[in-house]
């Protein structure tokens, strides 16, 4: 019998895929606070201050369609330190849209660099900084230590697998997992086996449908490979053809 | 002990379900008798999802409609209220435009607009009675059997 490839085991391992759905939204969350958190020093570092004049000022009505709420916005010019005029549109709360008249004078910082970016003094992003990467971390932080442990009994079952000790096990049970796949509950088979030195031990299969494990009775007969080191650590190898046979005790021998 | 705590419990969803609702009618009240009115300004509408009924496999998505406005009582003081309204009447107000209010004079926070539906919906307030109504019930009946008991015979 050879040894399931890392994919094989990767396909069944249901908590690698939920680590693995986390990480990358973490990973986007983290990506979008540092590159707000990156614009912002360099507003902080780099931001020229200058006055703006606000050209127009108008309003986007909500209504049944498009647009859930009101929103308040003006738009204003500002000429950047080359002499070029940037105009900017921004929402704004409807107490200050209503001072801000067309004509009036606005406080706005923007980058020399990227004159298209700029922004009304008083705002500042590290609120939204501070959330997304709190969020990200926490992602992260949930998604990161499921992979590792997933990856770490799939080391630990490929070695099994490999360098493990064969032993016959008795099929203690078929019951249904803490797992479900789509919505479709998946069941696993305990088993218990004898290893070495005579000492008992009890283990579970991977996941699997209700089909595949429905082949299997309490009291049949199927294979098993445990650790030589580690003689509790085992994986289930199943036989093709599950025949039910007595509980009885099992001897162990190597595999080939 | 349990009794009485679940009594608590009961009291207490009763009155989260029924003091907003007395609340109302009590300002109501208060608005026909006393109350001042001003024309106001629209300052903004939203509406947000507030989920979803199914009946009989057909899905209904709910929306609550909100307007917040502004108005002025005779001292000059400006007010700004919010509302929950109709989707009717959401509908016909416009932004910068006109809403007329009505407000009490002691106080003008309170207010209310043609059409405003009140903030806890009929379905939280059966949820909460029917919660209260049980709690109070189930509890009660434990505190009676317990005082049946500890009493001395006669």
């Amino acid at each position: 019998m050879s040894a399931p490839s890392f994919w094989q085991l990767a396909k069944n391992s249901v908590v690698l895929w939920v680590g693995l759905m986390f990480v990358p939204i973490g990973v986007v969350f983290i990506a979008i606070g540092i590159t707000m958190g990156l614009e912002e020093l360099a507003f902080a570092k780099h931001g020229k201050m200058a006055e703006a004049i606000v050209v127009d000022r108008s309003l986007q009505k909500a209504d049944f369609d498009k647009n859930p709420s009101t929103r308040y916005l003006i738009r204003y010019r500002l000429m950047t330190e080359a002499g070029e005029a940037v105009e900017r549109t921004r929402e704004v709360p409807v107490e200050e849209w209503e001072r801000l008249e067309p004509g009036s004078a606005l406080r706005v910082r923007f980058l020399a660099e990227a004159s298209d970016q700029a922004r009304v003094t008083e705002e500042s992003s590290w609120p939204a900084v501070a959330a997304f990467s709190a969020l990200g971390l926490i992602v992260v932080g949930v998604g990161a230590p499921l992979i590792a442990f997933a990856v770490r009994d799939m080391l630990r079952q490929s070695r099994v697998w490999r360098t493990g000790t064969t032993v016959s096990a008795i099929v203690t049970a078929i019951a249904p997992s803490s797992t479900r796949i789509n919505g479709v509950q998946q069941w696993e088979v305990r088993y218990a086996y004898t290893d070495s030195n005579g000492r008992k031990h009890e283990g579970r299969s991977n996941c699997m449908p209700q089909d595949e494990a429905k082949q299997w009775h309490r009291g049949d007969r199927g294979q098993a490979r445990f650790d030589p080191r580690i003689a509790a650590s085992s994986v289930w190898l199943g036989n093709p053809t599950p025949a039910r046979q007595e509980l009885s005790a099992n001897e162990p021998h190597h595999p080939g | 002990m349990i009794g009485s705590l679940f009594a608590l419990i009961g009291l207490a969803s009763l009155t989260a379900a029924w003091f907003p609702a007395w609340n109302e009618y009590r300002h109501g009240k208060q608005f026909a008798a006393k109350g001042g009115v001003a024309l106001g300004l629209v300052l903004t509408k939203s509406r947000a999802s507030a989920g979803s009924v199914t009946v009989l496999g057909f899905t209904k998505q709910l929306e609550n409609y909100f307007v917040r406005y502004r108005f002025t009582v005779p001292t000059g003081r400006q007010i700004v209220g919010d509302a929950r309204v109709t989707p009717e009447q959401w509908a016909i107000l416009e932004e910068r435009g006109p809403i007329k209010v009505r407000y009490l004079p002691d106080d003008p926070e309170t207010s209310h607009v043609s059409g405003q539906e009140s903030r806890r919906s009929r379905l939280e307030t059966l949820i909460f009675t029917l919660l209260g109504a049980g709690f109070t019930g189930l509890g009660g009946l434990m505190v009676l059997i317990v005082l049946k008991k500890d009493r001395p015979p006669t």
